[in-house]
Formats: structure tokens, C-alpha cells, sequence
């Protein structure tokens, strides 16, 4: 055999495309925009597009929050945690600096601030598990439904349901102790927050970094291009950095086209919410959906919402992405116990993120990079619960601390 | 490769939730976008995490699961006013206004006006919004 073979890339065969989920999810996502465009706005139509973006980003590069801790904890390789701190620390740049001017071009700004916690410290610790359980967290629950999951379609169904439970206890937690929101940008400076927020994600990076080295005596790199030429931006796979970065850019350009960053699971709240009501469950004399905001999201269309058109678009872009890569739907086993953790998952995933004010997403993506100090608690807690979660697993028939 | 039955039962769904989203369109209105200057702190509440304590001085601040950006101000600064026009002559004073009419005296004291009627009582299962109180 000569040299040359052996330096030749190991490519995947080539993709054959399922036309029809691409046919169908291409036409929703061309629809969508249209018609948003049209009864809403056009800044909403393009949040909506945005949204497919973020699928297409989450699909190609698998960029999953759960897998990633998961594989830390078990594995001890964190290319996938600190490809997320990077993702995080891009948008961190961009973000308190933006949220510290309040506006851009008329568009006010506000960050994902929350209160500093009972409330976080337990429904994160409350998600973290849920996520495990359930096999994705907020982002990788949609684009793998998206990519057709049944699974995780169930998961997304019982995350709806929690929720929606949620909403009816929030008012009882938001009782409970609790400092008020804390804006780092606003206590320390916007630079000093920055280099604070990035030193933070920095020292998270090291340490995976420093476990990974004592436990492989290497630190795992990200592999190369697995399609010829430029083929893998349309059919994948993405490496794991350029899909976080992707992500970074779009989580900064919903900012600045919403004028809040981005965020998952007061959708599935809504969604619950107005299917209750159409159920003739009596949602709109809770507590919570008498609030101001959430009554009249309530009363209003879902399509007036962003965060449920964001998740639309999310959804049609993993799915026309998986179409595009010839995975869509594939065939899986779905044993009685798993599909038991994808609906407890879910419950726990759905109830945890309205305590905590969010999910990877909402609260620890979008939270850190605004610079709100409950984003690293949310990190903490959902850590270690999502310890629990891994625990749990092999009583569901699935892969636990012991690697099957 | 897919396979057919999944990629039915997620076109099933997809149908399911399109007419989902139709029917409520439909039946719920798109509310008309608020003028900047009404809209409580002079941000959108955005949605995933309540307001910050700062906002405790308004009576039904931003809500949690609609964040609000911690310690901005309630109620957006007002528009400056708009220039006064310039004349382009000079203009003439007005005449002062006439005096005030003398206060007609009361040939007996006015009767007390009647109490307001007693609110009506509250509908079963009706209840006050209520505030929110972030500590």
C-alpha cells in the first residue's frame, strides 16, 4: 500500500438525501416566512428563520448540552463542554456590551436577568436530571425532534406538561428566598464583566481540559472535514467550534432583532398552556397567566410570540438539515423503560426550566452571556443534577456511569 | 436510510401541529405593538426569567418568565417637546384675559353630595390580579 492511502481523509460515503422531509421542512420554512411575514412582521418572519438556523447548527453539529456533560462525567473528554464555553464566552463579548447600551437603533435591549435563588438553585439541579433522563436538554430536545426522534418527540410532549405545571407553581417558589437579579456588567463595568465572564468560562475549560490530559494523556481534537471539498456545510457534519460559533452569532442577532436573546421553554409553557385552555382547563385564572406579559401572550396567537416562532424554525431547520444529511427519522428501538424516562425527562425537564427561568438555553447560555450571575448558579445546580441524572439512567435500560 | 413509519408519524404530527397553529391564529387576536413610549421600561419583556426586585415599584412589573433588565427604570423618559414654531412676524401679545368673576355667594350651604353606592361584590371566581413581589 502506498503512503498517499494512508493519508487520505477518512470521508463518510456520500449522503443520499430523504426528499421528501426535505421537500416538506424547505416548503415550511419558505411558507413560514411568508405567512409570518405577512400576519405578524417581518422581524418576526426573520426571527422565524433564525430559528432554522439555530436547527440547522444543532442538527449538523450534534452540538447537544447533555451528551457533552455526559460524556465529561463518564468519559472524561470534554471537547463537547468546552466547545460550549466557547460558544458561550463569543456571545458573552458581544452581549454585555450591547445589553450595558440598553438599545441599538431604536430596538431596546434587555438581558436574560433572573432572581438569584431557590427557585434556580432547585429547578436547575430539578432540569439537569430531567435532561439526562430525557436524552436532550431544551435545544436538543427540538432538533432532534426536528431530525425526527420519536423518542424525543415524547419527551418533548411530557416537557410541555412540566412546563405547564410550572407556571402554576411559579408563583409559590418566587416566594421562596432569593437575592435579587445581579448584573455583573451592571456591578463590576461592562469590560471588567467581559474579562470576568470569560476568565469564568476559561477556568471550566481548563478544568475539563486538565481531567481530560490526566485521564487519556491527550486532549481529544475536533476531527476533520468528513465530506470532500465544501459538501459538509450542506450535508454535514459540522465540526463542533463552528457550529457553536454559529450558534453564538444567531443567539446575538435575536438579540438584536427581538431585543432579548434567546431562549426555549416559556414556549413549551405557552404551548401548554393554550392547549389546557382549548381543553377547557381554566389557565387563564392562574396566577402566573394573569401576570401581564403572560396574559396577553395567552390571548394572543402563538405566531405574536418569538420564542415559539424561534422554536418553529428550530424544528423545520434540524428537520430539512436531517433530510438534507439522509438521517431523517431513523429507525430506533423504543423500549418501554426508555420511553418511561423520556416522559419523566420531560416533566422534570419542563418543570425545572420555569423554576430556574430557563433551560441551557434560556438560563445558561443566554443568562451568562447577558452577564446575570443566576446563569452560573443555573450551571452549577443543573451540573450536578444532571449527576443524578447520569446515575439514574441504567434503571431505565440506559447507559449510566458505566460505560455499556 | 429513514424509515417509512417514522417519517409518517412525524408528517401526521407535522399536519397535526400546523392546524394547531391555524386554529389559533384564528381564534386569538395579533395585539397591536404598543407605542415606545407606554411600554414600561423602555424594554420588551423578553421571555425565560422574571424581573429583577427593581422593578418592585410598579404595580404589576414584567413577570417572571418575561424579564425585565435588572434596576431599568419603569417608565420610559418622555420625548422631548417639539420645538415651538417660529413666527414669521413677530406676534402681536394677546390681550389679557378678563378678571375672574366674583364667587357667587350660597344663600344656603350645598348639601353634602350622597355617598357613592357600595361596590358591586366580585363574581364567583373572579380574583384581583395580583402583584408581584420579588424579593
Amino acid at each position: 500500500m502506498s503512503d498517499t492511502a494512508l493519508d487520505r481523509p477518512n470521508y463518510l460515503p456520500p449522503a443520499i438525501s430523504d426528499k421528501g422531509p426535505v421537500l416538506v421542512a424547505g416548503i415550511g420554512l419558505l411558507l413560514g416566512f411568508v405567512v409570518i411575514s405577512w400576519l405578524i412582521d417581518l422581524r418576526q418572519a426573520t426571527l422565524f428563520l433564525i430559528g432554522g438556523g439555530l436547527g440547522a447548527a444543532l442538527y449538523h453539529g450534534s452540538f447537544g448540552f447533555t451528551g457533552g456533560w455526559r460524556r465529561m462525567v463518564v468519559e472524561k473528554r470534554g471537547r463537547g463542554m468546552r466547545a460550549q464555553m466557547l460558544m458561550i464566552g463569543v456571545a458573552a463579548i458581544a452581549m454585555i456590551p450591547l445589553l450595558a447600551a440598553g438599545s441599538v437603533g431604536g430596538q431596546p435591549l434587555v438581558g436574560a436577568m433572573a432572581p438569584v435563588g431557590v427557585s434556580v438553585l432547585i429547578g436547575a439541579a430539578i432540569f439537569g436530571l430531567g435532561m439526562q433522563l430525557g436524552g436532550g436538554c431544551g435545544s436538543g430536545t427540538l432538533f432532534t425532534v426536528g431530525g425526527g426522534s420519536a423518542r424525543m418527540l415524547v419527551t418533548l410532549a411530557f416537557f410541555i406538561v412540566g412546563a405547564l405545571i410550572g407556571t402554576a407553581h411559579l408563583p409559590w417558589w418566587l416566594e421562596q428566598p432569593s437575592l435579587p437579579a445581579i448584573n455583573i456588567g451592571a456591578e463590576l463595568g461592562t469590560g471588567f464583566a467581559v474579562i470576568a465572564t470569560i476568565a469564568a468560562l476559561g477556568i471550566v475549560a481548563l478544568v475539563t481540559a486538565i481531567i481530560e490530559r490526566r485521564a487519556h494523556g491527550n486532549i481529544e481534537a475536533d476531527p476533520g472535514p468528513r465530506r470532500p471539498g465544501w459538501s459538509w456545510l450542506l450535508y454535514g457534519p459540522w465540526p463542533l467550534v463552528g457550529a457553536g460559533l454559529v450558534l453564538a452569532l444567531l443567539n446575538i442577532a435575536t438579540l438584536l432583532l427581538a431585543g432579548h436573546p434567546w431562549s426555549i421553554t416559556y414556549g413549551f409553557g405557552l404551548w401548554g398552556a393554550k392547549i389546557a385552555q382549548a381543553a377547557g382547563v381554566p389557565v387563564a385564572s392562574w396566577e402566573f397567566w394573569t401576570w401581564p406579559a403572560q396574559a396577553r401572550a395567552l390571548s394572543s396567537s402563538v405566531l405574536n410570540d418569538n420564542t415559539s416562532v424561534m422554536n418553529f424554525g428550530i424544528i423545520l431547520g434540524a428537520a430539512l438539515t436531517a433530510g438534507l444529511a439522509g438521517k431523517f427519522a431513523p429507525k430506533a428501538a423504543l423500549p418501554l423503560a426508555s420511553l418511561a424516562a423520556a416522559a419523566l425527562g420531560g416533566l422534570l425537564m419542563g418543570y425545572g426550566a420555569r423554576l430556574s427561568f430557563g433551560c441551557n438555553i434560556g438560563a445558561l447560555f443566554s443568562g451568562i452571556a447577558s452577564g446575570s450571575l443566576h446563569g452560573w448558579l443555573w450551571f452549577g445546580s443543573a451540573f450536578i443534577g444532571s449527576l443524578a441524572g447520569i446515575w439514574l439512567r441504567p434503571f431505565f435500560g440506559l447507559d449510566g456511569f458505566a460505560k455499556k | 436510510m429513514s424509515t417509512g413509519r417514522n417519517t409518517l408519524l412525524f408528517g401526521v404530527m407535522f399536519a397535526a401541529g400546523t392546524a394547531a397553529v391555524v386554529a389559533d391564529h384564528v381564534t386569538s387576536p395579533v395585539p397591536q405593538a404598543a407605542p415606545a413610549v407606554a411600554q414600561s421600561g423602555a424594554a420588551p419583556c423578553a421571555a425565560g426569567a422574571p424581573c429583577a426586585a427593581g422593578a418592585s415599584v410598579a404595580a404589576a412589573p414584567c413577570a417572571a418568565g418575561a424579564p425585565c433588565a435588572a434596576g431599568a427604570p419603569l417608565a420610559a423618559a418622555p420625548p422631548p417637546p417639539a420645538p415651538m414654531p417660529q413666527a414669521e412676524e413677530q406676534a402681536q401679545l394677546a390681550p389679557p384675559p378678563p378678571p375672574p368673576a366674583p364667587m357667587p355667594e350660597p344663600e344656603t350651604p350645598a348639601a353634602l353630595a350622597p355617598p357613592p353606592p357600595a361596590p358591586l361584590p366580585m363574581p364567583d371566581g373572579a380574583t384581583e390580579a395580583p402583584d408581584l413581589v420579588v424579593n
